[in-house]
């Protein structure tokens, strides 16, 4: 019955979210401001869909265009953005090829009348280059260019990539092994995997950034491997940079049972290291076990390596018992307050997960724990005009067989304020050690504590955990989650290179234990490709040859220490 | 081992307490090992006549083969250095009132082999922080049998021409080990063809 209580306050702050979300602005807001009508027309055309075909477009030019002739100038905007084509006012950068003349005079003629009529009919010439005009021009000129004699073709400018090598490929020292000829081991790369959320923008950076050629496999409803962001995209690439000759599988999942058939097709093809950037909240009990450390367990027993992020929870995670000191069933912080909080910027979305140690036995098999008799409950309170107000409550029963976790989120902060956590004490034999992250915050959660700060998997005795370490010196940042596990065990095992290069999220610009496992995985990759070594002694070679940080020997702040592939 | 050197020893007691001749000689020539490529060969030879036409020899010899590339489930790039120690028994056939002894001699002897890694390849693992090491085994018995010619261009003083081929495998090993763990990776390499063409151009002085 306590569970059908509501408060008018979350429903209000609810619609008040929503709002917001639906006023923020996005490509509506784009073609709101844009002129309605098309501009007016050169030439005089009847769209076709020879149009679309023009032998003097290319094909983005010609679906561009076609669009334009046949649907009209809003179409063409929105095709433009979807494409991320710059397509100020109307007008977008083409290459004009003029065509050859007679004589190379002749050819240098046409190219400089070609100049002036692009210039008399309103586009803008950028530059030339022997017989290729850079300019801008809007889609009716375009057009246009395609019925003159003195064009060859027109075409967009050819798409550079910008070349990135992580940084930590020579902090590493992977750069030493990457020539070396192979003794006693297999010689051809390791088979290796990233599981992701998904991989945006992988196709155009294959053979450059990439592979070759990837085998994809998407475990999501859609089916859509390059869904979301270039996460998985950017893990890849680094993987890549690390060893080079690894055959590779991009896998992407988006729930815990897509988790588990994927983890089933890596083994099924032979994968042998996974890279692995993400952590599950609230997902097991700390000690190793549950849902997603057990397919991590699974890809270790069939030979397998899987490296994964520590995580960025260090500034965000709070432990301790559970106490109330005046028994009001509130937990207390400390003595006089009840509530722990931190802060949240404007337009970010924020969240809070609880559990406590409680989980019962864990079954391997059906992939559950026996569940938790001991029930407490979060609300959610943000901060306004000197107050405290109730946003959201999370009030699962624990009667036995539930898992003792509560959560509340994503909520989206429209305004800078903090965000607090209240933990009711609802039926409990005993005064349990609690557990809470919180998400979105911009610096440390109330009575931070950093030790312990594990998701899953990170926490699995059979994954290789990466704390994050910056590739120029190997400061530890701030963020990097601590261990030990709630059994006890050192965690991380490695510390690896953060704030590097990739193509996917630019110079220097990813940043995050999400680039720490991809650094390890390829690591292993390489070693095994190299060395007659088993993946357990790759393990050990490594952490003899780490840069030990921090107090001597493996700790739970910096592991074995900085990943190094030769000794300094 | 103690039965064949006592058994080599009774037959060269027993000829000398015959009064039977006796070769002394060196030689030097071209040894081409099948997968281990060629190189200088050279050697000693006693040689005892037990009658007209049969003669006990003991060979020494000592050959290096060529650079050896490499292969995927044998050696590594490395030089193969053998020095094999052979007993033959020899049928004579002398012609031209013995001045020219045409012979075949068949034997077998034991095989000291060594295999050196090709240093470059040591270094640039030395530099990965790993030592590379590989060896092959010495095998009690290669079968050797060949062809040759004595000629007497003095009483006491013998040119000799020979040609062998020694037979046999043997097996090897190798080791990988990381300097800063210790770890160690190891493997055997089987059946590794050791065959031999000896070529040689010698002297004797005869008694």
């Amino acid at each position: 019955m306590k569970k059908s209580k509501r408060n008018p306050v979350i429903l209000g702050l609810s619609v008040l979210a929503l709002g917001v979300l639906l006023l923020a602005p996005n490509k509506l807001t784009l073609q709101s401001v844009l002129p309605d009508a098309p501009p007016p027309m050169v030439v005089s055309v009847n769209p076709t869909v020879d149009m679309v075909k023009n032998p003097k477009l290319d094909g983005p030019l010609g679906s561009l265009v076609g669009t334009y002739l046949t649907q009209g100038a809003d179409a063409a905007r929105d095709l433009a953005f979807n494409r991320h084509l710059s397509y100020t006012n109307d007008e977008i950068q083409v290459i004009v090829e003029s065509a050859p003349g007679s004589t190379a005079l002749n050819s240098y003629a046409q190219t400089e009348v070609l100049k002036r009529q692009i210039q008399n009919l309103g586009g803008v010439v950028e530059m030339s280059y022997k017989a290729e005009i850079q300019c801008q021009a809007d889609i009716p000129l375009i057009y246009a260019l395609t019925q003159n004699p003195l064009v060859k073709f027109v075409r967009l400018p050819f798409t550079v990539h910008p070349m990135y090598t992580s940084e930590g490929v020579a902090s590493t020292k992977a750069n030493v092994w990457q020539p070396a000829t192979a003794y006693r081991g297999p010689g051809a790369g390791t088979n290796t995997a990233v599981l992701d959320l998904g991989f945006m923008g992988y196709s155009s950076l294959l053979g450059t950034e990439l592979p070759s050629s990837v085998t994809t496999r998407s475990f999501r409803t859609d089916g859509n491997v390059s869904y979301g962001s270039v996460h998985g995209t950017a893990c890849a690439e680094i993987v890549h940079d690390m060893a080079p000759n690894a055959p590779m599988w991009l896998v992407n999942f988006s729930t815990e049972l897509q988790h588990h058939s994927a983890v089933d097709y890596m083994i099924q093809q032979g994968v042998k290291v996974v890279s692995y950037s993400l952590g599950w909240y609230n997902a097991g009990d700390g000690k190793g076990t549950g849902p997603i450390d057990e397919d991590v367990k699974k890809f270790k027993d069939s030979g397998g390596v899987w490296a994964t992020s520590a995580a960025n929870e260090a500034k965000n995670h709070w432990e301790g018992t559970f106490s109330d000191t005046n028994g009001n069933r509130y937990h207390n912080f400390e003595p006089t307050n009840e509530i722990i909080y931190w802060y949240v910027p404007s337009y970010t979305l924020t969240a809070a997960f609880l559990n406590w140690d409680d989980w019962g036995t864990w079954n391997a098999s059906s992939l559950t724990y026996s569940g938790s008799n001991n029930d407490y409950d979060m609300y959610l309170y943000y901060y306004y005009g000197g107050a405290w107000y109730l946003a959201d409550t999370s009030m699962g029963y624990q009667t036995g067989s539930q898992r003792p976790v509560e959560a509340i989120g994503y909520w989206y902060a429209n305004i800078s304020t903090y965000w607090g956590i209240v933990v009711y004490r609802y039926s409990t034999n005993r005064n349990c050690k609690l557990e809470l992250f919180s998400y979105g915050n911009s610096s440390s959660i109330l009575y931070n504590i950093e030790e312990g700060s594990l998701l899953q998997p990170s926490d699995s005795a059979s994954a290789i955990t990466a704390g994050a370490v910056d590739w120029s010196n190997d400061d530890r940042p701030y963020y990097s989650s601590k261990g030990p596990t709630h059994d006890n065990r050192t965690k991380p095992d490695f510390m690896a290179p953060t704030r590097i290069s990739t193509s996917s999220y630019g110079a220097l610009n990813f940043a995050g234990t999400s680039t720490s496992s991809p650094h390890v995985a390829g690591a292993f990759a390489l070693l095994k490709e190299k060395t007659p070594f088993t993946m357990d002694q790759i393990q050990q070679i490594l952490e003899a040859r780490a840069k030990d940080l921090g107090t001597a020997g493996k700790d739970n702040t910096y592991g074995a220490g900085s990943l190094r592939l030769i000794k300094d | 081992m103690k039965k064949i050197i006592v058994c080599v020893l009774a037959v060269f007691g027993l000829a000398l307490w015959a009064d039977a001749g006796i070769r002394i000689g060196l030689m030097g020539g071209y040894a081409s090992m099948s997968e281990y490529g060629g190189g200088i060969a050279y050697g000693g030879t006693i040689g005892i006549d037990l009658m007209k036409y049969v003669a006990v020899e003991i060979k020494g010899t000592r050959f290096q083969g060529g650079t050896y590339a490499g292969s995927a489930d044998g050696l590594s790039q490395g030089v193969m250095t053998r020095m094999p120690i052979e007993f033959h028994i020899q049928g004579r056939f002398p012609l031209m009132n013995g001045k020219l002894i045409p012979y075949l001699t068949v034997g077998g002897g034991f095989g000291l082999n060594s295999f050196e890694v090709d240093p470059e390849l040591v270094s640039s693992w030395s530099d990965l922080g790993m030592t590379i090491s590989e060896k092959v085994e010495n095998k009690i018995f290669i079968p050797a049998i060949g062809l040759g010619l004595d000629f007497a261009i003095m009483p006491n003083f013998v040119v000799n021409l020979e040609g062998r081929y020694l037979m046999g495998k043997t097996d090897g090993s190798w080791s990988l080990i990381d300097n800063d763990s210790s770890l160690e990776a190891t493997g055997t390499l089987a059946d590794l063809n050791l065959s031999t063409i000896v070529f040689g151009l010698g002297f004797k002085f005869q008694f």
